[in-house]
């Protein structure tokens, strides 16, 4: 298939307000993607309607129908049948390039330009965190926290800055960044890696200097904005951390014997207490890196031809069954630490 | 005549500051010699203890093993201890072996010791309190060991973590045991076994009590953890707790981006929040005892001929294999191992261990009539 092969296209679920979605999609179109694929996990039309009017989204929205009426419980496994069904949609498009997964708070940082010239089949960039700070001047956080080695864990959870020397405590949410791969109908996604339908492992690289920003809680205003939803009685299957966190901030946000400023004042210090990071130990140890967020590398629109082309797929595929484009897990022997 | 002798076997591995004071606490409690086995090669340490004459030295390089060095510290610490006490049971001055770490010193008094005629005595620790540091460069106080009220009182008001021993003492609280050296005991780290196997039961003796130093400032905390690099950590069999501040003490003393000011800034924190008493806490809570190091006593000489003789069967066992001092070892090893070495003494020296080892012999036998 000829074909410039060059696009960079991510795919991502979203249930998310309008402000924040444009203000992601914006911002993601200006990293070096050039194509978005938004799949809207709930119903919200002012939502739709403005991803549908933008030139370089494509979107598609999640009903009973998608399903076909069996929609899966947990949120990854919805994740992985549209990242994979986004793959077979892109296979046959001919300017595209490269699909990766991502999450609405996460940005891929790398220059597109430098990864093109790569062409592995697979690539792996791996997780550089934000810095959790109440407020970060600028509405960007100024610093990163990088994979840490174990000697600097030894030593944080030594001194009290994270509450055990592993990875989870270190960073707030996923560590083994994000893979993403040249689209093909046999190529499936789980979250944080690819593999060849049934089980064959693809050879991935991991290119220097390239990286998934990951922003979870990254100030006060995000971590309320995180929490803002959660029930206590929807927590079963969250890791242990998060549901606690969840269910405090629940309770304080919501407790009837406290004013809104007391409500708040409770709820910046749980920020405070579970999710600041520790700035000047973080940079002692050698393990902050300055935002490395470009947002100079403009998203180049795919030809007109292949944007019709790609929305034809994504409609043909839209009432299939979706038993195909789940992900099989690794089997556990072969799993990493913390990967799924 | 020389009798009632005590003597110390230990198997270290530490800066010659560190066995300087090892040796000096323990020749000034009431110790006579003390039997030292270099872990690793130590050319400074060595020199400095072959020059004191109430220790003997043995570098345990891969000639002492012949080819066969257990991996972990235990075992290796275990093999020495037993190949001192076959040794000294072939010493008639020497009543008592007692097998001690580097940062362990006896407290006792050598009446209450000679007046006890069990086989085994019990030696209780009491640890060093821990402060950044002491004003003569010794601990004032000392820990007694918590009853559980006072681990749940010290937990509640904050001064340990948890009411367990764990969180209150640093180090082991099982304490050490007094040994008669003899060829049907086998010395373990903490307690006495006899050749079947079953642990010996202690008597008490009088206050004899095992003082344990580690980390009794910040500076032999720094010490002790500076090298505990990952690799030793999976080997070691501290507790979970202690390994980690441990690697975080290693990755602090060690990490490339920290200039020296921030690194003792960040040792020190470390130390504070993990390691250092809180005096106050144990002197209302009941636990806090003055240090019981008294006036010093010399150590009596094990006289010349016999030092010679076991410095001389110290050597001969070089030749002799290891397995027949593991805790494990079958009956009757040890006494083979004895004879074995012997081959090697001269020849009155060598009947006298050969008689040594048949009246062993003789006695097992009759206890198996």
């Amino acid at each position: 298939m000829t074909g410039s092969h060059d696009r960079i296209v991510t795919v991502s679920m979203v249930s998310d307000t309008l402000p924040n979605v444009r203000f992601w999609v914006d911002r993601t179109l200006r990293t070096g993607v050039d194509h978005m694929l938004v799949f809207l996990d709930d119903h919200r039309p002012d939502v739709q309607a403005w991803l549908e009017q933008h030139p370089m989204v494509s979107v598609v929205h999640t009903d009973a129908a998608y399903w076909n009426h069996d929609r899966p419980t947990p949120l990854p496994d919805r994740q992985m049948v549209n990242a994979n069904l986004s793959l077979a949609a892109l296979a046959k498009v001919p300017s595209a390039g490269w699909l990766f997964h991502i999450d609405v708070d996460e940005a891929l940082s790398f220059d597109r330009e430098t990864f093109l010239e790569l062409d592995p089949r697979a690539a792996r960039f791996p997780t550089l965190e934000a810095v959790a700070k109440r407020r970060w001047r600028g509405g960007e956080p100024k610093y990163f926290k990088k994979q840490p080695r174990p000697e600097d864990l030894y030593a944080l959870a030594g001194l009290g800055a994270i509450a055990r020397p592993d990875l989870d405590a270190y960073f707030r949410g996923h560590h083994l960044g994000k893979t993403g791969v040249r689209p093909s109908p046999d190529v499936r996604f789980r979250v944080h890696s690819v593999y060849e339908h049934p089980d064959t492992k693809i050879e991935t690289i991991i290119p220097p200097d390239m990286h998934l920003l990951h922003y979870a809680s990254w100030c006060l205003d995000d971590f309320v904005d995180r929490w803002r939803d959660f029930r206590p009685e929807d927590a079963a299957g969250r890791p242990f951390r998060s549901k606690n966190i969840g269910t405090a901030f629940y309770t304080l946000r919501n407790h009837p014997a406290m004013s809104q400023a007391q409500r708040d004042e409770a709820v910046g210090e749980l920020f405070d207490r579970n999710i600041s990071d520790d700035i000047p130990l973080l940079r002692d140890f050698g393990l902050l890196v300055d935002n490395p967020l470009r947002l100079d590398q403009p998203a180049r629109p795919m030809p007109r031809e292949d944007v019709a082309l790609l929305e034809t797929r994504l409609k043909e595929l839209l009432h299939v069954d979706k038993t195909p484009y789940k992900s099989q897990l690794l089997q556990v022997g072969r799993r990493t630490d913390g990967s799924r | 005549m020389t009798e009632g002798r005590v003597v110390t076997v230990s198997t270290i591995r530490d800066t010659p500051a560190n066995v300087g004071r090892f040796v000096e606490r323990n020749l000034t409690s009431g110790v006579d010699h003390m039997i030292v086995f270099l872990d690793q090669q130590q050319p400074a340490v060595r020199k400095m203890l072959a020059d004191n004459p109430d220790v003997s030295v043995v570098s345990t390089d891969k000639g002492w093993w012949r080819g066969e060095k257990p991996k972990a510290v235990e075992p290796r610490q275990i093999a020495n201890a037993n190949v001192a006490n076959a040794i000294l049971a072939t010493l008639p001055s020497v009543e008592w072996v007692v097998h001690l770490d580097g940062d362990e010193a006896m407290s006792f008094d050598r009446a209450d010791l000679a007046a006890c005629d069990a086989d085994v005595v019990r030696i209780p620790t009491l640890e060093a309190a821990s402060q950044r540091t002491w004003r003569g460069g010794r601990p004032a106080y000392f820990k007694r060991l918590a009853s559980t009220t006072q681990l749940r009182a010290m937990a509640a008001y904050g001064a340990i973590d948890e009411p367990t021993l764990d969180a209150y003492y640093r180090g082991h609280v099982a304490g050490k045991t007094a040994i008669r050296p003899h060829l049907s005991h086998r010395v373990g780290v903490h307690a006495a076994y006899d050749e079947a196997g079953a642990k010996i039961e202690p008597a008490q003796a009088g206050d004899a009590q095992l003082l344990h130093y580690e980390s009794w400032c910040l500076e032999d905390f720094v010490d002790r953890w500076r090298d505990f690099e990952p690799r030793k950590a999976k080997r070691s069999n501290h507790r979970e707790r202690r390994k980690l501040i441990g690697l975080a003490a290693y990755s602090i003393a060690n990490h490339p981006d920290l200039d020296d000011k921030t690194r003792q800034r960040y040792l020190e924190q470390l130390y504070d929040d993990n390691v250092a008493d809180d005096l106050r806490a144990l002197e209302w809570f009941g636990l806090l005892v003055p240090s019981p190091v008294g006036e010093p006593a010399a150590p009596r000489r094990i006289e010349q001929p016999q030092l010679e003789e076991m410095r001389a069967l110290l050597r001969a066992m070089r030749e002799v294999g290891k397995d027949a001092f593991a805790q494990e070892a079958p009956a009757g090893s040890m006494a083979a191992a004895l004879e074995q070495a012997a081959s090697a003494l001269e020849p009155g020296h060598a009947a006298r261990v050969r008689s040594v080892v048949e009246r062993h012999r003789s006695t097992v036998a009759g206890a198996d009539a």
